[in-house]
């Protein structure tokens, strides 16, 4: 049998005031950043604004030439084609000219000075592929001889920002994503009234600016001033009531004020990676409250596991005092607390650091979540149980 | 006892069949690329396949497929009460046709609140196109355009109410309801001018002196043009000789200030009653001059698309639009009655065809037209007279809609989504594969069985729902992986301690699933409260991890409690075990 420990006996309670502390302070540096920061930092759902997410990409520039036979044309379009963009990184302007006889393709030859035409061609910014044969091949090697990344106009976060910046569109935040070299960029605009075509309007400035760039918009959001209001309630009203519903539900299975404990480490777990965020002044989006969700659920369901077993336990060791018993509780269930939080936690991290750039903030806050959530059901709830059942108990002898 | 287990047996053994059943259509519909394919280019038969496993399969969300969720919000404010009262399932039901005939595969439709409509287009391409299909009002009219001499009244009128508004320095109130700025106009006036101010609209503050700061002499087309304090309005317009004087042009970049001054309430007084003006749906180019149109037109219609049978885009036959896209309209019955009754009354007197208070065509009527058919030129390309049709067919609706809310994917970002999220999941759970195994052994191994059930039930469930997968949905997932497999890891550790108490074997199984019980079910139904509550509250992505959350959790007792149970019952029932890999 493998075992990370046997019995233990940590007097787990007994730590509750450093744990108080702790929490506190950590809330309160939240609190202070929130101050320093001049506000939290909201994403577009909930103040509002354009949210757009592009990548900027080298374009090239490719005629297909035939008048014989559609085969060629298919095959780049739906071979050739893909593949290139999606291994280079690239944008290919795909032109296809097709004549219904040979006189019309002859003389759109010579237009281009290409002589001894026989059938279909490629012309890749104006430098010729000839024939049928291998035409993929050939693709690829002038493409590679000319590297189109090293032609790569340069582009970068300071550029965007000079070009838009002349358009005074106020409220406007331009932030990299991942690595500087895969340009992929955040244009954020938040601002209560935004036009709802201020996308389409980057979208020209900045096609018009770089011409030899081409803009793939992966995302692109609009929330108006209203929804993100009503958004910021709903989310709220929907928190309030799942909290309530928890206490009346625990409350009748257990007793109310493990109801209310529970609440509190929830409550607690949710403001702490709230204070986390906005510590790291990350943006409190949808899918951060999502986050949120999920740690209250995992939370809730730690704690409901802890709660049961001192149910139980009041049962079985009438003659101990809560305290211990509270403490035994604890101590027996640690084991398959530690072993839980590892396989909630490693997934977690699994997916933080493969996750992608979309999800990325959301795995941040479970991250921290999963460790709080643990946290909060040894050293929040179940010592709240133990001072408000001392304090019971003082009364009841005065 | 024996007979029970059997029952249990064949249970277990049917849901597991059922659950490869439900998942069957959803493995074949993404096996077989169809998604990667536009609906055009599929066979019928392959069309047909496709259709039928359609709605037993996972819907892939937004997020993930790419695509346009879009909220709108209709505007009733201009609407008299008794409209009012169905006006969003009017527009929803025009809405609907709209999208029906523009061909997006499974898209939803839906009614929010009282007065929203969200509308998801899963897998669409062209965002532009989607939304000026969606949210064009569609309201076809045809108003007779004011002549020559009527116009001219109007503008002498405009002239004089405006230089003696500059001259006296009163102040002006624009009609703008978001902010309506007061200005002096005398004392701004002598500022120095800086520069033209082009976005008067967007900032919603109005005023006067910035719109004259940028007035340019304007010289196009030959006539020199006045520009005079005594004709401010006439100042902002272009003349090209040789064009007709019924209507006016005005330059591109002077097009935001006469726009605000045509909000000014006192210069809307000089309109006469019956009268208002219409700009052209788009600008015009002469000589390398951008300019726009300005119609004076009679307010009350002659005829709206109430009366339209039918509208078809088609190539342009005449001399100056061959080969133009353009609609062709056939009106009903009593329409063309009207229409014919209009053209016969007022020949040589122009007609605009207006769609959405924007003319696009304003042709002079040269005989009486008595077959009710019309044309609309103008469109830039065939697709943009194609969705032109399509939204006149599909009727104008009954008040405007705005679009509150946008979120557009791409489908590369939701490619590399789905891949990043397949890795990551594909990751963890080989740890948790290994650790579990590593850790309780041959119990361990049963645990991931009932993992991999969990999964399966979990997919075959939300196919025969055919419920949407979104990314916030994966999340959902992940949470009840590890909520199964802590339900293990509780009854794992009961019966070790159990065992650890002296019990044997069996006791020992029999105990911890007895005892782990009301826990599992305690912390996976408040989980579950909660998970409902937030599919009842939320919107959108918020909901998907709902729906996956709740149906995992229900899974997850199911798989914990009667599966991993019934698979320790057969082992032990044969015979007694002295130890257990645990």
């Amino acid at each position: 049998m493998v075992q990370f420990f046997g019995q233990t006996n940590i007097p787990f309670i007994k730590y509750r005031t450093g744990a108080f502390i702790f929490s506190g302070l950590f809330a309160l540096i939240g609190v202070i950043s929130i101050f320093v920061r001049g506000g939290i930092n909201y994403s577009v759902d909930f103040k509002g604004g354009l949210f757009l997410h592009l990548k900027a990409k080298s374009q090239i520039e490719m005629n297909i030439i035939s008048y014989t036979n559609q085969s060629l044309a298919r095959e780049i379009t739906e071979r050739v084609m893909p593949e290139l963009e999606k291994n280079m990184d690239l944008h290919v302007v795909l032109i296809k000219r097709e004549f219904d006889n040979r006189q019309g393709l002859l003389k759109y030859c010579d237009s281009l000075q290409i002589q001894n035409m026989k059938g279909e061609f490629v012309v890749l910014e104006n430098q010729i592929i000839e024939e049928n044969k291998n035409v993929n091949e050939k693709i690829k090697i002038l493409i590679n001889e000319r590297n189109p990344k090293r032609n790569f106009p340069k582009i970068g976060i300071k550029e965007l920002r000079n070009c838009l910046e002349n358009f005074n569109l106020k409220g406007m935040e331009i932030k990299t994503l991942g690595r500087e070299d895969q340009h992929e960029y955040i244009i954020n605009i938040i601002k209560e009234e935004t036009d709802q075509e201020g996308g389409q309007q980057i979208r020209k400035i900045l096609e018009m600016q770089f011409p030899s760039v081409y803009f793939e918009f992966l995302r692109q959001e609009y929330v108006g001033p209203k929804i993100g209001k009503q958004l910021k309630r709903e989310s709220l009203i929907a928190v309030i009531i799942s909290l309530i519903a928890i206490v009346i539900y625990v409350g009748f299975r257990f007793q109310f004020k493990y109801g209310l404990a529970a609440v509190i480490a929830l409550i607690h777990d949710a403001f702490l990676t709230f204070a986390f965020f906005c510590i790291l002044n990350r943006e409190i989006s949808i899918s951060f409250i999502a986050a949120v969700l999920t740690i209250v659920g995992y939370s809730l369901n730690d704690t409901i596991v802890i709660f049961d077993r001192i149910r139980e336990n009041l049962r079985l060791l009438k003659r101990e005092n809560y305290e211990n018993l509270v403490n035994i509780s604890i101590n027996v269930t640690l084991s398959r607390t530690i072993i839980t939080a590892l396989t909630v936690f490693v997934p977690v991290v699994v997916f933080y650091l493969f996750g992608g750039t979309v999800i990325k903030d959301m795995a941040l806050a479970l991250l921290f979540g999963t460790v709080i959530g643990s946290y909060s059901t040894v050293f929040i709830a179940a010592p709240l149980l133990v001072v408000w059942y001392q304090r019971a108990q003082k009364k009841a002898k005065i | 006892m024996k007979r029970n287990q059997l029952y249990i047996n064949l249970f277990i053994l049917l849901t597991i069949l059922l659950g490869l059943y439900y998942l069957f259509p959803t493995y074949q519909y993404y096996q077989s690329g169809w998604l990667k394919k536009d609906v055009t280019e599929m066979t019928e038969n392959e069309l047909r396949k496709k259709q039928s496993i359609e709605s037993k399969t996972i819907k892939l969300g937004l997020d993930l497929l790419g695509g346009m969720h879009l909220i709108l919000e209709v505007d009733k404010s201009q609407l008299e009460a008794k409209d009012a009262q169905d006006a969003v399932d009017r527009a929803l039901e025009v809405i609907r046709n709209r999208i029906d005939q523009f061909g997006v595969s499974e898209p939803d439709i839906r009614k929010q609140g009282d007065n929203r409509i969200v509308v998801e287009l899963p897998g669409l391409r062209d965002r532009e196109r989607a939304k000026n299909l969606i949210g064009s009002t569609a309201l076809l009219e045809f108003n007779l355009v004011r002549e020559v001499d009527e116009l001219g009244a109007v503008l002498d009128k405009m002239d004089l109410v405006l230089s003696k508004k500059i001259r006296t320095g009163k102040e002006i109130t624009f009609k703008d309801t978001s902010a309506a700025m007061q200005n002096n106009l005398t004392s701004l006036i002598q500022e120095t001018p800086k520069k033209a101010v082009a976005d008067t609209g967007a900032t919603g503050e109005k005023d006067i002196t910035k719109i004259f700061q940028g007035t340019e002499t304007d010289t196009a087309g030959g006539e020199s043009q006045e520009i005079s304090v005594q004709k401010p309005f006439s100042s902002l317009l272009v003349q090209f000789s040789g064009y007709r004087r019924d209507e006016l042009r005005i330059l591109d970049r002077n097009l935001p200030k006469v726009k605000a001054l045509l909000e000014d309430s006192d210069i809307l007084n000089t309109i006469p009653d019956g009268n208002r003006f219409a700009f052209s749906n788009e600008a015009e180019e002469f000589n390398g001059i951008r300019y726009w149109s300005l119609y004076l037109l009679k307010s009350k219609s002659e005829l709206t698309g109430a009366f339209l049978k039918d509208a078809r885009a088609t190539v342009g036959q005449g001399d100056f639009t061959a080969n133009q896209p353009e609609v062709s309209m056939e009106l009903d019955s009593e329409g063309a009655r009207i229409f014919s009754r209009v053209t016969g009354a007022n020949i040589k007197k122009r007609l605009a065809i207006v769609l959405d208070g924007k003319v696009y065509s304003a042709p002079e009527i040269q005989n009486k037209i008595p077959n009710g058919q019309a044309r609309i030129t103008g469109s830039k390309n065939l697709n943009e007279a194609k969705d032109l049709a399509i939204v006149l067919r599909a009727g104008a609706l009954p008040a405007p809609v705005n679009i509150i809310e946008e979120r557009t994917v791409g489908p590369s970002l939701g490619q590399d989504s789905i891949r990043q999220g397949v890795i990551s999941i594909a990751i963890g759970f080989a740890f948790v594969v290994i650790f579990m195994i590593f850790y309780y052994r041959m119990s361990g191994l049963i645990a991931i069985l009932a993992l991999g059930l969990n999964i399966t039930f979990l997919l075959a469930f939300m196919a025969a729902l055919h419920a949407t997968l979104t990314l916030p949905g994966i999340a959902g997932i992940m949470l009840t992986i590890g909520m199964a497999v802590d339900a293990n890891v509780l009854i794992y550790e009961r019966i070790r301690e159990e065992l650890n108490a002296g019990k044997t074997v069996r006791s020992a199984i029999e105990n911890g699933f007895k005892r782990v019980f009301l826990t599992i079910f305690d912390s996976n139904l408040t989980t579950l409260i909660t998970a409902i509550i937030l599919y009842q509250f939320g919107t959108g992505p918020i909901r998907g991890f709902a729906v996956s959350l709740s149906i995992g959790l229900i899974i997850s007792m199911y798989t914990a409690l009667v599966i991993t149970r019934q698979i320790f019952n057969l082992i032990t029932q044969r015979k007694e075990l002295k130890t257990l890999s645990i």
